[in-house]
């Protein structure tokens, strides 16, 4: 027997398979399509990249296409369709691996939210409207800065808050809720809610509707209602303390936002105003934190259940896409509405990864015999 | 149920070269690809059941196996078959492979599934070169095409470009790190083969492997007493800890 302890070699593609998926680390799977030739070949022609990625994040199941955009001209495919199909398999297992990359990186965290799109009621608008949660402190210039909903008997009556992302994708790993503690009313009550649970997902309303110019008390039950949102994931519910502090509630694991919206449901009322007798929520401040994904990856979704498109741009390192991006966003929500701070903050280039050269030139040294 | 007069009773198991073993029913049966016939009862007979595909000294080692998960695990806690199963499969690549080979034709899944997960762990954090090493796989790359390879996943093997760009988002203490750790990884000349020359990418793995067990352990102490780890079987140690977490 040859000295070659090569497993690819020795068990087979079936048990060399389920070695492979064992693998959780994308580092791990990079590594072995540079150990051999062979191992390149049944690395990248068995999708693991795309396995590894679905089995952390289901909801990339969503994309039923990936394409990769370069600014260099693309030649026709040629070639075999052999040889077209196994640099299609190349382009898909480098775009999950950047995918994946993405997902678990520990750099680069941010508040995510670009603007608010609307609650689900607002009891005096627009004082206590749902601008108010994009600013940290409870007061500015002296005046109280919250949302409250309206007042309802029944405490068991929900709420959400809604709002858009910088990017439309973008991983997500922990949101930060702060209820608000009514410090000019006796006894500062804190009008917190029982528990909290996450959507995300995309919005079928065009961009247009939700420039904060736009929202107003009679629109915003339109632009929150649910027919208008198609969503990608639902959080688990998590329990929220009836404190005046910046509540963190962390995902059980990184979650994919594809669409860029996140809707923050409000379960369970635990506060009565004593003036009226009625229950109310109300939130200070929220942060979504997380990674927007764009430049380099961007998603086209698709009317109906067409799914989505995944777009890879590797050379997209510019900073002009970026000011492009966050002038149209400055626009639409010009009158106040767009938190100017976090717009800077997104203007700046994720830098957390680095996209170096990668261009998608295709693979000119010999391809692995098959 | 094990236990059972029926399950106890003996069967004879041979191999085809000269192999004979008296095991249990259950223990027989457990191996699924020869169960019909040891339910058939052709195990009680004078020529026994011919195993298949498989060896003496490896048909021993996995009726141990099957002997202890099948007859002995009622009785026994958790935390001492998984003692079990790390002693038992501290054999040299070659023989896990035959054990791997018989556990698939013999179609036992829970030992399958087990050796598949001890070959991925021999995998898991090692640099490229580590891995060829313990699978014992030449290096087939020239250095252009290895370039050509780690180019296209900068984010895993261009840390030092990330440095160089004063990329910080968060206080990433791998990067300051990476100078203690370059010079830590030890490679021979051949094993680098080609990737030698450019040594920026070998401080790179070097300090990728670090980065990478960061980002797997996900918690800052821990770069702190990966310095401290010389001892290259220390470090393989502690990473297999960190991947039982």
């Amino acid at each position: 027997m040859e000295n070659r302890w090569d497993f690819l070699e020795w068990l087979g593609p079936d048990t060399s398979t389920t070695v492979f998926m064992r693998l959780e680390d994308a580092a791990d799977l990079a590594r072995a399509i540079a150990v051999s030739r062979s191992w390149r070949q049944f690395v990248i022609m068995n999708s693991f990249s795309k396995n590894l990625c679905l089995k952390i994040c289901p909801e990339a199941s969503k994309f039923s296409q990936i394409v990769e955009v370069n600014s260099s001209t693309t030649d026709p495919e040629v070639g075999s369709s052999t040889a077209t199909e196994w640099r299609r398999m190349e382009r898909e297992h480098r775009i999950y691996m950047y995918l994946l990359h993405c997902i678990v990186s520990p750099k680069g965290f941010r508040d995510c939210i670009l603007h608010c799109i609307g609650a689900s009621s607002t009891d005096n608008f627009p004082d206590e409207s749902i601008e108010n949660t994009l600013e940290p402190s409870d007061r500015v210039d002296m005046r109280p800065s919250y949302w409250s909903s309206s007042g309802q008997r029944d405490p068991g009556v929900p709420e959400s808050l809604t709002y858009r992302l910088g990017s439309d994708l973008c991983v997500i790993n922990e949101i930060k809720i702060q209820p608000f503690k009514a410090f000019f009313q006796i006894g500062h009550p804190i009008y917190s809610a029982k528990s909290v649970r996450f959507w995300m997902g995309h919005s079928k309303l065009s961009p247009e509707l939700e420039s904060a110019s736009y929202l107003s008390d009679e629109n915003e039950g339109q632009l929150t209602a649910v027919d208008n949102y198609v969503w990608t994931y639902i959080s688990p519910e998590f329990p929220m303390l009836q404190e005046n502090i910046l509540q963190s509630f962390k995902l059980p694991r990184p979650v994919l936002c594809i669409g860029g919206v996140v809707k923050i449901e409000l379960l369970g009322r635990v506060q009565k105003q004593a003036i009226d007798d009625l229950y109310y929520i109300c939130v200070c401040h929220v942060q979504v934190i997380g990674r927007p994904l764009s430049p380099v990856l961007a998603v086209n979704i698709l009317e109906g259940d067409g799914g989505s498109i995944l777009k890879y741009f590797p050379g997209a390192r510019d900073l002009g896409g970026w000011h492009a991006f966050g002038a149209r966003h400055g626009q639409m929500g010009a009158a106040g509405g767009c938190n100017q701070a976090v717009l800077n903050t997104l203007l700046e280039p994720v830098l957390f990864a680095d996209d170096g050269d990668v261009s998608g030139e295709e693979d000119s040294f010999p391809e692995p015999a098959l | 149920m094990a236990g059972s007069s029926k399950e106890m009773e003996k069967v004879l198991l041979r191999t085809a070269d000269g192999g004979s073993f008296v095991v249990s029913r259950c223990v027989a049966a457990a191996m699924v690809a020869i169960s019909c016939e040891v339910e058939a009862g052709e195990g009680e007979r004078e020529g026994g059941i011919l195993v298949p595909n498989v060896t003496r000294p490896v048909l021993a080692k996995i009726l141990r196996f099957l002997h202890i998960h099948v007859e002995m695990a009622p009785s026994l806690y958790p935390i001492t078959l998984e003692r079990f199963d790390k002693e038992f499969l501290n054999v040299s690549v070659d023989f896990l492979y035959h054990i791997l080979l018989a556990a698939y034709h013999l179609k036992i899944v829970s030992l399958r599934d087990l050796v598949c997960q001890k070959v991925a762990d021999m995998m898991k954090g090692k640099s490229i070169d580590e891995i060829r090493t313990t699978f014992n796989i030449p290096n087939e790359y020239t250095a252009e095409e290895m370039a050509k390879i780690t180019k296209k996943y900068p984010w895993i093997f261009d840390q030092q470009l990330d440095d160089e760009k004063g990329i910080s988002v968060e206080k990433d203490k791998n990067i300051e790190n990476e100078g203690t750790s370059k010079g830590k990884h030890k490679r021979t000349a051949d094993e680098l083969g080609s990737v030698e020359k450019d040594n920026h990418i070998e401080n790179k793995k070097g300090t990728n492997r670090e980065e990478e067990i960061h980002v797997e352990s996900k918690e800052g102490a821990s770069t702190g007493k990966d310095k401290q780890i010389e001892d290259k079987e220390e470090r393989e140690g502690a990473r297999r800890r960190r991947h039982s977490e």
